[in-house]
């Protein structure tokens, strides 16, 4: 819409601004015209009917007034309405000035000389007012003498409309500029604020990645705990199997045992009848042995009767030799005789065969026999054998059910811890659950905790401030009447305010201590001589001396860090015993991976008593106004101290100096 | 009657502030007209209502009830540009919050931003700095 108005204004404007160009044009020809019936004054003379009628209808309006005063002599109908007059006639006669207000009389004659330097024809432009309004007119001006009196012929044209589209174009146009450089400034502040969004939604992006590694951490982990779980239960089924399998194979072993028992049974048995058989045999080889003994008898019975039967022969021999003398019969006797011997002497002879066989049958059952007590010897260790043997086998039995018993509390317990290590893991994840809850609602009371004390100690700080202004209002207005005792009083409330308004700034300090730090490598033994470059004046009324041993460059937090210099060295300087040097010395070494600071004096010293008690915010030790403080800067050691995850602490005996010990660790930038 | 300050709004809704600040300004002696308002919104229709002279400065608090400072720079954007022209404001809170400081340097509107309370002393560096010779 602006556009296309400020479009629209600008073509009136060229169109106006074309239009009296025109005017001005015809205006100046107008008057050169005039200057040439000036220059030829007969023709003017002729031409003068022509002038006066260029001059009374021209829609400029002319004026011609005297140089020398300004009055006016002439004007035409133009000039009459141009400056809102009624007639000629109230016009005629008087100074240009009066009848044209605010008519710049000064422009009008530096127009006029310039005119009469470089000739006619130049236009300027002039704000006057006419009788009801403000009108914007351009003038061109030329000398005339008429009658011979110096005068000067003035065009008027009024050129109000077009110095007011000018102006609205102006207001337009700078109206614009300024909506422009608005929407700009928007813009880029937009462009601020969505790459906060960005960054933010980065952070967030991040933050939330970070979950989703933790959550497939601990699901990781569960899915471990439950694999170990399900290989538990897979160890107990082997385990059970494995029972299952010894029960079998200790059920096979009684089966084996009764066998062998059995078996055991058999051989015993056969060992019986085998007793049995050697008794029988023992009892046979006694009556072979009797009938032996029996053989010997009747084979000595058969020698003896052979004997006899020698004696008989020897004595029928001697009877047959006294027979031999005798009788035939007696021979064949005798040969009879021979015979019967022959007989005898066979049955001998198979008589000592069957002996003979006997000894050799009775050696064999000797034989016999031995061999049979061997087996039975061999059949009685065999079944020892078999005994010890079966005995060994019920131990193993009796020790695979002990073990079997063992195996099966073994996996019972086992299944228990499964049990035991599944609720564990529900636990635990159940707890980290927690934790992050927690660390959420943490980071969240950190947030709203520094809040409350920004807006607390700001909230106090206003009608504190109110007090202090009324106070100075009193002393202002009022201190000239107060007696000294009022006068006291004021500034004992004074300097109340004062401390307690120190008091809040501080607690403000303090509550924001922690945000807007950056850990960065910072020289110690640099930036403690900064410090004591900063203390300069202090330390020189004091007349301290500082020694400062070999410090090392650590990644802290710098600005932090440099405090908790500045505190104790400022601290060391303050609680001094009156008229004695102040000492102090600046240490530093390595200590279990940190370092180890220390900042030692030989001030006035601090009681056991209170070595944690000075740590506590807005903790004074002394009530009276010697040592000045506002007890907080302790208070801000500390917790700068615990921010890089180190201790602070005090070694001091009352009256003979004080060591401040703090330990930092390397920070991770 | 050739002061440096034709006119000053004060605009706070702490009475007792308002009190002391025109007494600061008032003992500096450079300004013929003091104008407090005790609401951004009061202030906004004083000078929409161009009753009153040109206010050749503003002095402006943040933290206030109904309408705050930023607020009331919202609404003031969208004033006629005759009531903005040749006005300076600036700031004066009790709020020395990095994040207040860094907004007033921001917007377009602010000169400065001071801490309360206005004295003598700070109405003289304020004046050699924006109504200086």
């Amino acid at each position: 819409m602006d556009k296309k108005k400020s479009d629209e204004l600008l073509i009136a404007t060229r169109e106006l601004a074309f239009q009296y160009e025109e005017k001005a044009k015809r205006a100046g020809e107008l008057l050169i015209a005039n200057e040439e019936f000036q220059k030829q004054g007969e023709a003017l003379r002729k031409s003068h009917e022509l002038f006066l009628t260029l001059f009374e209808y021209n829609h400029a309006g002319i004026s011609v007034s005297r140089i020398s005063d300004g009055v006016l002599l002439n004007v035409n109908d133009a000039f009459v309405r141009l400056f809102g007059f009624a007639d000629k006639e109230d016009i005629v006669g008087r100074a240009s000035r009066d009848v044209i207000q605010h008519l710049d009389v000064r422009q009008m004659e530096r127009a006029f000389l310039d005119m009469k330097k470089n000739g006619p024809g130049k236009e300027f432009e002039m704000n006057v007012r006419t009788q009801g309004a403000e009108l914007w007119v351009s003038i061109s001006l030329m000398e005339v003498e008429i009658e011979d009196i110096p005068c000067c012929l003035s065009a008027f044209i009024d050129i109000t409309r077009r110095k007011k589209v000018e102006d609205e174009l102006k207001a337009t146009n700078q109206k614009m500029l300024l909506q422009n450089e608005e929407k700009e400034k928007r813009t880029a502040e937009r462009l601020i604020a969505i790459r906060e969004l960005s960054f933010q939604n980065a952070e967030k992006e991040k933050r939330a990645e970070e979950r989703i590694i933790a959550r497939r951490e601990l699901t990781f982990q569960n899915e471990e705990k439950e694999k170990r779980a399900a290989e538990l239960v897979i160890a107990n089924r082997e385990l059970i199997f494995q029972n299952t399998e010894k029960e079998k194979r200790a059920a096979e072993l009684i089966i084996a045992n009764r066998e062998l028992a059995f078996q055991n049974e058999e051989k015993e048995k056969r060992a019986a009848e085998l007793i049995i058989a050697n008794r029988e045999l023992v009892f046979q080889s006694e009556e072979k042995g009797k009938r032996a003994a029996e053989l010997i008898i009747a084979n000595r019975e058969l020698i003896f009767q052979n004997e006899e039967k020698e004696k008989r022969a020897a004595e029928l021999t001697i009877a047959n030799r006294e027979l031999a003398f005798q009788n035939e019969d007696k021979e064949k006797r005798a040969a009879e005789l021979i015979i019967a011997n022959r007989e005898l002497i066979f049955q001998n002879e198979e008589k000592e065969k069957r002996a003979d066989e006997l000894v050799i049958a009775n050696r064999e059952l000797a034989f016999q026999n031995e061999e049979k007590e061997k087996r039975a010897a061999e059949l009685i260790i065999a079944n020892r054998e078999l005994a010890f043997q079966s005995e060994e086998k019920g131990k193993r039995a009796a020790e695979l059910i002990i073990a079997n018993r063992e195996l099966a509390f073994q996996s019972e317990e086992k299944g228990k811890r499964a049990n035991e290590l599944i609720i564990a893991n529900r636990e635990l994840s159940y707890q980290n659950e927690e934790k992050e809850k927690r660390a959420h609602e943490l980071i969240i009371a950190n947030v709203e905790l520094e809040q409350f004390a920004y807006v607390a100690s700001h909230d106090l700080q206003e009608p504190l401030r109110t007090v202090s202004n009324y106070m100075k209002v009193f002393e202002e207005d009022y201190l000239n009447i107060f007696d000294d005792n009022a006068r006291k009083y004021l500034k004992a409330v004074n300097e109340s305010v004062e401390r307690m308004s120190l008091l809040i700034k501080s607690l403000l300090d303090f509550s924001r201590l922690g945000s807007n730090k950056q850990v960065i490598s910072v020289d110690c033994g640099h930036m403690v001589s900064n410090v004591i470059a900063d203390l300069n004046k202090m330390i020189k009324t004091s007349g301290a001396v500082i020694e400062i041993g070999e410090l090392p460059i650590l990644n802290v937090y710098k600005t932090q860090i440099r405090q908790v210099f500045q505190n104790l060295i400022t601290n060391a300087i303050k609680f001094q015993k009156e008229g004695v040097q102040p000492r102090i010395q600046i240490l530093a070494e390595q200590a279990d991976g940190a370092w180890k600071f220390s900042v030692s004096d030989n001030g006035i010293g601090i009681s056991s008593d209170h070595f944690e008690k000075v740590f506590d915010i807005f903790q004074r030790l002394r009530t009276d106004r010697t040592y000045e403080g506002n007890g907080i800067g302790l208070a801000n050691c500390k917790k700068i101290i615990q921010l890089h995850q180190g201790e602070i602490w005090i070694e001091s005996v009352l009256g003979h100096g004080t060591t401040f010990y703090f330990t930092i660790s390397n920070m991770t930038p | 009657m050739n002061k440096k300050l034709k006119c000053i709004l004060l605009i706070d809704d702490n009475p007792h502030d308002n009190f002391f600040h025109e007494r600061a300004i008032k003992a500096y002696d450079e300004t013929e007209i003091v104008v407090t308002k005790d609401s951004g919104a009061e202030a906004l229709e004083y000078l929409k209502a161009k009753t009153g002279p040109h206010s050749d400065l503003i002095f402006l608090d943040i933290n206030m009830p109904a309408m705050n400072g930023w607020e009331f720079l919202q609404q003031y954007s969208q004033l006629d540009k005759t009531v903005r022209e040749q006005t300076i404001i600036i700031m004066l809170t009790t709020s020395a919050n990095p994040s207040d400081i860094e907004k007033g340097q921001k917007n377009a509107f602010v000169s400065d931003y001071i801490t309360k309370p206005l004295t003598k002393e700070k109405m003289q560096l304020i004046a050699d700095k924006y109504f200086g010779e």
